[in-house]
């Protein structure tokens, strides 16, 4: 049983298919990549994973669990944890707020009465293990910054980090690479890749940058026009002729 | 034979209403198309219309009725000058300047406006709204009836505003559909930016789609005149109110950008309320009331909350406009630690100096408005709760205010109980109803859920308040007595002023409390991204109902100590809606986001009248309506209130001349944050 998994996932817009038939599968502990070229419907089936689309057909199950109909913040609360394309922070709020908010989300410790009382303030013990985090993803000793005062990078590491606040089993990042350069994209790719062994959470790698698929990913699943054209290792996929054609070009060429 | 003569008199009936609601719908089409042409043009949910209606009509009146001029040269000059003249002025001096801000923001600007424009009027003509009004239209015999097909009456004046209102529709659909300006208004539409880079000046054609909506709507307002039977005799801003509400339900039923669905909307709307005017059975309050001004209302609560095009509708489709940068950092988190001890001292030595004055040397007079601002800073922090920290508008924080004060009334009255459970009641009474209205506005959030929530305060000032179990008429309002409270006797004004000072230091602690808590970090992340704050698990609508109804509780209590303060509760006084709309522009003009933002507003709100208005200036107090409602075009640039802005300004300034260290609050404030994708 996979631990995330989209079944012949259908989704049209006003009579055009953007995704036919797509499964998928995730399992914990895995790196998976997620290519195609430009409409091939990566986004869509983002969007039908995480709950922001509902899929005309087909399901998507969660630890064996449907949650093909369940809002966004209810698959948060199962351990779907995500970053975006385009970063979206907090504005107005510090670097720490960011995780220690996630963290009590997650707990379930946030509550009216318990802030009226003078027990919502954030406590040492939660302060010191966002801070831990921080230090783990390079991010050490900004914990008061202000979000709107980061790097692009850093911003993208605050989203990871908010993200693995929440303890989730699985995690799916959209296009974590854009607007990045090599130096950083490769930083990031090493961090999110010592966090996923120490923790040991399955990642969905959305991601036009093949290079970073081909080394951060162990399976890869393509998809051209809204169907699925091949899934299986990495090394394979990207020595497929068909994959080639529809998206790979040259670059495949080189490497195999 | 009996049923047949029934049913032919009820048929008889509805096509009577059906040619009468016509005029009336022509009326509401017009304003709802100006609505439509300035919210596609500029972004603008011009709340302001009615007062610009106002203006052409009161200026017609001023012409013809008091000035004897001819109709047609009251009319040139009304609606053909300075109409136009007035949406050229709004556009050049303010809304091209915003352009890129927030719709919120606009709505903000567009609220000051309201408050504003018909002050000013009134102020700069020495308009003299007492004086009875010959209400005439702008057809010589006006008044004449015709009988369509020999037996349904109209007078020319409605069959002008009908006339009128078509020919107005046609000459834009023309204008639109064949001439330059009209193809280079769509094309603004889509995006300012792109088509000023096919070479056209947006800024112009901008002004010029001000100029056309500016004359429908005064347009609109001179039709109306003689049509509207909730003028009365006296032509007001107020009267306009209602046609602007209905014209706003038009609006919305074409998502506020379709100019013909708000042209037949606005027909609709003029012939289903003179149907359910003639056929609604008068036996019932509320039924009844809904043949009266209170229709407009339910019917644009209604389109905002069941139409389901509203619901699809996404704001802002321009590619390169503008992302405002959120607000700068509150000066207090960035003061070095000499200024912020520096600060205090000040603030406590002030605070003292008011307090030896106050309970030393005040007269009863001066003791009373100080009462009355400690009590309106505590229900304007019922604005900071929602607007400044959940960073949504809503326009119903009077009727919470009003229902804490009906409630002590009503406790104390009826059952013999004390006023402070009865506040307290009143307070749990706003946050269930609070929750209540939540439930179905929550999710709509921006400017639909400031217009539902304006709709509900308007229905509850119009039909609920009318219940005697709301707002106990068989007191007639009066009789609410100051509580003794631990043994305490607080009736005297000094004691009073110190159980309100006590309930405001309680209160700002607890909003303190709840900003700096998870509930303040869930409002953080829904401003900041309600998507990234929902993928980690926030549930967006709860949050917002949670801290709607803390906000609601926390206007009632401040509503139930403002009727012990007076003794009564003086409804029409303190609780208008329109008066809650100028509360949220004097709070968001001098700062919302903190509590001492709060308790400043609540003493310019009372004090600043009195003090440098009257006894300084010796100044009208309306001009308080136009100074705050023209600082409200401040809240574009600062939306974190002038005072706000000054204190870091003066900050800066201050570590500056006693520190060498580069003061962090002005390199944060100088030139707007780095967004998070951007370069440190």
């Amino acid at each position: 049983m996979s631990l995330l998994a989209a079944d012949g996932i259908t989704k049209r817009f006003a009579g055009i298919t953007a995704l036919q038939g797509v499964s998928i599968a995730l399992d914990e502990g895995e790196r998976v990549g997620l290519i195609g070229p430009n409409g091939a419907g990566k986004t869509t089936l983002f969007n039908c994973l995480l709950g922001l689309l509902r899929p005309d057909a087909g399901s998507v199950s969660f630890d064996g669990r449907d949650i093909t109909r369940l809002p966004v913040y209810r698959r948060a609360r199962l351990g779907i944890g995500r970053t975006f394309q385009r970063v979206e922070l907090f504005s107005g709020s510090s670097v720490r707020d960011h995780l220690l908010f996630a963290h009590r989300i997650r707990l379930g410790t946030g509550a009216l009465w318990k802030d009226l009382l003078g027990l919502g303030l954030p406590k040492p013990a939660e302060i010191e293990r966002c801070d831990a985090l921080l230090e783990s993803l390079g991010l050490g000793g900004m914990g008061d910054e202000p979000i709107e005062a980061l790097s692009l990078g850093q911003s993208r590491l605050v989203e990871v980090a908010r993200a693995l606040m929440t303890q989730p089993r699985a995690v799916l990042l959209d296009e974590p690479s854009s607007g990045l350069d090599r130096a950083e994209t490769t930083a990031l790719a090493d961090t999110m890749a010592r966090i996923q062994a120490e923790q040991g959470f399955g990642l969905l790698l959305v991601e036009h940058d093949v290079e970073l698929v081909a080394t951060f990913t162990e399976r890869t699943y393509v998809l051209d026009f809204g169907r699925l054209i091949t899934h299986g290792p990495t090394s394979e996929v990207m020595r497929d002729p068909e994959v080639r054609a529809a998206y790979l070009g040259d670059f495949a060429a080189g490497p195999s | 034979m009996t049923t047949s003569v029934l049913a032919a008199g009820v048929l008889e009936e509805t096509i009577r209403a059906f040619f009468q609601g016509l005029p009336i719908g022509a009326g509401f089409a017009l304003v709802a198309m100006s609505f439509v042409l300035t919210y596609k043009t500029s972004g603008v949910f011009n709340l302001a219309f009615g007062a610009q209606a106002f203006i052409s009509a009161a200026a017609y009146f001023e012409l013809h009725t008091r000035r004897d001029w001819p109709i047609w040269s009251a009319v040139l000059v009304a609606v053909l000058l300075v109409a136009p003249v007035l949406g050229l002025l709004l556009e050049r001096l303010i809304f091209r300047h915003v352009h890129a801000v927030s719709a919120v923001a606009k709505l903000v600007i567009s609220l000051g406006l309201m408050v504003a424009l018909p002050e000013l009027f009134k102020l700069a003509v020495d308009y003299n709204r007492e004086q009875p009004f010959g209400a005439v239209g702008i057809i010589p015999d006006g008044t004449a009836v015709y009988r369509l097909f020999g037996r349904y009456p109209v007078t020319r004046d409605e069959i002008a505003a009908f006339a009128i209102m078509v020919a107005a529709a046609l000459a834009l659909a023309a204008l639109f559909r064949y001439s330059r300006l009209g193809l280079r208004i769509r094309a603004v539409v889509q995006s300012p930016r792109m088509t000023e880079l096919n070479g056209v000046n947006a800024d112009w054609v901008s002004s010029g789609s001000w100029m056309l909506s500016s004359l429908f709507a005064g347009l609109a307002g001179v039709l109306l005149v003689p049509t509207t039977s909730s003028l009365g005799t006296v032509l007001e801003p107020r009267g306009y109110f209602p046609i602007v509400i209905a014209a706003l339900a038009a609006a919305a039923l074409g998502r506020l950008v379709s100019l013909p669905a708000a042209m037949f909307g606005g027909l609709l709307l003029g012939v289903v309320t003179t149907e359910l005017r003639t056929h609604l059975p008068r036996d019932n309050v509320i039924l009844n009331e809904l043949r009266g001004s209170a229709l407009p209302y339910v019917m644009l609560f209604a389109i905002i909350v069941f139409w389901p095009a509203i619901r699809r509708q996404i704001a802002g489709s321009d590619p390169l406009l503008g992302v405002a940068p959120p607000p700068p950092a509150l000066a207090a988190a960035n003061r070095s630690r000499g200024m912020t001890v520096y600060t205090r001292i000040m603030a406590l030595a002030f605070f003292t100096a008011v307090g030896i004055w106050t309970f030393g040397y005040a007269n009863n007079f001066w003791i009373s408005r100080i009462t009355h601002s400690v009590i309106f800073s505590i229900i304007f922090l019922s604005i900071v709760v929602f607007t400044g920290l959940g960073g949504q508008i809503a326009l119903c924080q009077v009727t919470f205010a009003a229902i804490g004060a009906f409630t002590a009334m009503q406790f104390a009255q009826r059952w013999d109980v004390s006023v402070i459970v009865g506040m307290l009641a009143g307070a749990a009474i706003a946050a269930a109803v609070g929750a209540a209205l939540s439930v179905p506005v929550m999710r709509l959030g921006g400017i639909w859920l400031a217009i539902a929530t304006l709709a509900f305060a308007l229905f509850f000032h119009d039909v609920l308040v009318k219940y005697g179990w709301v707002g106990g008429s068989l007191f007639h309002g009066r009789g609410v007595p100051r509580p003794q409270l631990f043994g305490v006797d607080f009736s005297s004004h000094k004691n009073f002023l110190v159980l309100c000072v006590a309930v405001l230091v309680v209160v700002g602690v607890l909003v303190i409390l709840v900003r700096e808590s998870s509930t303040g970090m869930a409002l953080r992340a829904l401003r900041g991204s309600e998507t990234a704050a929902e993928s980690i698990g926030v549930v967006s609508w709860r949050s917002r109902v949670i801290v709607f109804s803390v906000s609601a509780a926390i206007a009632a209590i401040g509503g139930g100590l403002l009727a012990m303060e007076e003794k009564q509760v003086s409804y029409e006084a303190n609780y208008d809606p329109q008066i809650g709309l100028f509360w949220l522009v004097v709070v968001v003009v001098l700062g919302a986001r903190t509590v001492e933002g709060g308790i400043q507003a609540g003493v310019a709100f009372v004090i600043f009248p009195v003090l440098v208005l009257e006894r300084w200036l010796h100044l009208d107090g309306a001009w308080r309506f136009v100074l705050f409602g023209f600082a409200a075009i401040s809240f574009a640039r600062h939306p974190e209130g002038l005072l706000e802005h000054g204190k870091r300004r003066s900050q800066a300034a201050m570590q500056r001349l006693f520190t060498r260290r580069p003061p962090v609050a002005a390199a944060a404030g100088a030139g707007g944050a780095a967004g998070p994708g951007d370069e440190p």
